[in-house]
Order: structure tokens, then sequence, then C-alpha cells
């Protein structure tokens, strides 16, 4: 079934703030994100008449443009030559991430588990967000990122695991887990 | 791995931790009319066409005959059966639920006011609802003129406490909940009408909202679905006991 632009239009937009939870974990900074949304947008409406409404409806075919926008986006950005400050920075292991996260939106939270969650790779957060906030089923995960679904199931495996293991000092220091 | 061992696996504690670090995140609105406005400009210009024109094809004339037969089946099924405005699923008790305490506030006489708030101030309205259920809640008026605010309290819907502001024009009533995500298990948007009520509401991650107009309204669901749309965007979010919220979350992670 193919829609008119306005349904189109109103269906993609309904989409926005997925799209920029999705972009904010791939991109750990606001203005990337917004840009990586913007252009996920454009692509989407310059494309529409490919999009079909099936099973899953707009929200696979919009993540899997934006998440490979993203990935070729990275892909050209390691290509590049790097000044040394930059390259020195990739020694830094990914707990010991420096870049600031914006807690206004995480009045409610424990600023030690938004880090937590932060400092997961991409891929784990990608899978964890569409699973866990946006309720995509696995098919419909491996749909938007083309991976098997049992990629998407130890991703998910993972992902826990390494959380588990980042937030037991957390646990400890509360009186949550004992030594 | 079997279809139906992926669909039972569950982790609630992680589902947790993850929903309450990142589904409060919004894009802003500068955002947002950014991303309206690039589309417009698209749209002026237009999308890039399809290699060759839908006529230009062969059997061309065969499949513009199967597509008109299958929108004239799609058409007849949608909305063909009497009083069947539904568009999407929502389940049939909690619709029942929803026009029972509908019914059940509009007729009483007393007052729907939490205490010691001003019926004009949707702000700390929202605020003290959405600490009393921990989640967000629609509080903010009725986006179509004529409606008078008779006000919000904390009402139990199938004895699950929701939020539940009203709304008054003469006789005809309209209801505004917002109630926990577990009362529905799945993301939906709908509208239908239920015991001649019309109804309108979605559910996500934040919670399930429905508004409920009375038998007698002249509301009918699409305009009840129009003004769900123009309230999605006024959810209000109070902060409450993070801590204990987070350590919970925690514990249900590691144990």
């Amino acid at each position: 079934m193919s829609l008119s632009a306005k349904e189109f239009e109103k269906m993609a937009l309904e989409q926005t703030d997925l799209l920029y939870r999705l972009a904010r974990r791939l991109t750990h900074d606001q203005l990337r994100a917004e840009d990586l949304v913007q252009e996920t947008f454009l692509r989407a409406f310059k494309a529409r008449n490919t999009f079909r409404l099936e099973e899953y409806g707009i929200r696979p075919w919009l993540v899997r443009i934006l998440h490979n926008l993203h990935f070729s986006r990275s892909d050209r950005e390691k290509k590049q030559p790097k000044a040394f400050e930059e390259s020195a920075l990739d020694a830094v292991s990914p707990g010991q991430n420096t870049s600031p996260i914006d807690l206004t939106s995480f009045d409610a939270m424990d600023e030690r588990l938004v880090h937590a969650l932060e400092h997961l790779p991409e891929e784990y957060k990608e899978v964890l967000l569409l699973w866990a906030v946006e309720e995509f089923s696995y098919k419909e995960i491996a749909q938007s990122l083309d991976v098997p679904i049992g990629t998407v199931m130890s991703r998910l495996h993972r992902a826990r695991a390494r959380l588990s293991e980042q937030l037991k000092d957390y646990a400890k220091e509360e009186g949550i887990l004992r030594e | 791995m079997q279809s139906d061992e992926l669909q039972n696996f569950d982790d609630p504690g992680l589902k947790k931790a993850c929903c309450l670090a990142w589904a409060k995140e919004c894009c802003t609105k500068a955002l947002r009319d950014r991303v309206a406005q690039l589309i417009a400009e698209e749209a002026v210009t237009g999308p890039i066409k399809p290699p060759a024109a839908f006529w230009q094809r062969p059997f061309a004339g065969v499949a513009a005959a199967a597509v008109v037969l299958l929108v004239s089946g799609v058409a007849i099924f949608q909305f063909g059966g009497p009083g069947n405005t539904a568009l999407a699923a929502i389940d049939p008790t909690l619709a029942a639920n929803l026009v029972q305490t509908h019914d059940h506030c509009c007729h009483s006489h007393g007052s729907h006011q939490l205490a010691n708030i001003p019926l004009d101030d949707y702000t700390t309205l929202g605020q003290r609802l959405s600490q009393r259920l921990h989640q967000p809640v629609i509080s903010a008026s009725l986006p179509e003129s004529g409606w008078k605010f008779r006000g919000g309290a904390m009402c139990p819907v199938g004895g699950t406490p929701s939020a539940h502001l009203i709304f008054d024009q003469g006789v005809a009533s309209v209801s505004v909940f917002s109630m926990p995500r577990s009362v529905y298990d799945k993301n939906t948007r709908y509208q239908t009408i239920v015991n001649n009520h019309p109804m309108a509401g979605f559910v996500d991650s934040r919670g399930a909202f429905c508004l409920v107009a009375s038998d007698n309204s002249k509301l009918t669901p699409e305009r009840l679905a129009a003004l769900r749309d123009r309230m999605q965007a006024s959810t209000i979010v109070a902060n409450y006991e993070p801590q204990r919220e987070t350590r919970e979350t925690v514990a249900q992670l590691l144990h």
C-alpha cells in the first residue's frame, strides 16, 4: 500500500522522538544526533515512493535508514586522517568515556545507572532501546538493523551481562548486593 | 531457536532500567520544527521519481484492477460492520472499564478536583497526579472551545489507579485518562465507539492514555482522535523518589 505525501509525512513525524533517542545513543552528542535525525527524515522523504506499508509499519524502515546513515558516516570518518589528540582519545577504554551526558531528561534517574547504560557499545544500546523502550519485536529489530534474530538475542544477553557487571559496585555501595 | 522461545524471553529489570534512563527523552521543539520545515521544502521539490511510471509498466491494467478490488475489500471489511469504527485494537475489558469510570464520575455531583489546586493550574495538577501515579499524565485544557474543566483526580479504572480529568459542555462530558502502561500489553493508537461512547487513545512506553466522550455528546471518534493528537504533547512528568526507583531497578536487574 503506498501513501500520499501528507499521510507519509504524518506517519514519519510521529517517530521523531524514537529516532532522536536512537540517534543520541549512537552519536553521544546532541548536535550530531539532531543532524542525523534531520538527514534521516530527508532521505526517507526523498525515498518515500519506495516505502510500502507492510506488516510492521514505518518504524523499522526509518530506523534502518538512520542506522545505515550513522554507520556509513562513522566508516567515512574512520578513514579520514586524524589529528594526534583525537587518535589518542581512541586509546581510552569504553568505561572511561568522558563525553558529558545531558541529565535534564533524566530527572527521575540516578546518574550512575544512566552512565552504565550509556557506556555500553553502540550495537548493544541500539538493540536495548528498540526492545525495551520502543517495544519492537525481535523480528522488527532484526529487520531494522539487518541482522539475524539470533544476533538480536545475543546482543540483549551480552548487554545485560555487561550492565550487571558495571552496576555491581553501585549495588555494593547501596547495600543492594552483599560482598 | 524456535519462534516461541523468542517470544517468551522477558527481563523486566533490564527493561525498566532502559525505560528509566531513556524513555522520557524527547527531541526539542526546535528540531521538530526544523524537520517539519525540511519535509515541507522537500514536498515542494517533490520526491525522486521511480524509474518507470506505473501505467508504462506491463500488466498495469491487471494490477490496477487488483488494487481496486483489494481497496474495496479492505473498505468493506473496515467500515462495513454496523457501528464498528475501531481502527486499532483495544482490550474490550479495559474499554468497558473506562466507560464505567467515565459514567460514574461524570454523573457524580461532588468535586472532582484534587484538594488545594486551583482549577486553572494544569501544571500543578499534572505534577501531583504524576507523583501519585509514578508516570507521565496528560494535564491540559481540552483544545476545543466550549468545554469547561470540572477537575482532575485519581480514579480507579477496573481497580487500577488512574489520573482522570473531566470536561463538561452542557450535559455532555469528556474524560481524559492517564493509566499505567501495564493496563495494556502493546503500543497502539485507536478510535472507536464502546457502549455508544466515542473513545480515542494511545498506548506507548510512557503509559496508556484515553479520551472518552459521553453518549450524548456530539463528538465523533474522529474528532476525539484529533483532540487526542493535540493533547498528546501535553504530558506532564513529575519527579518522584528517584533513588528508591533506581535501587529497586538495579536490585531487579542483579537478582
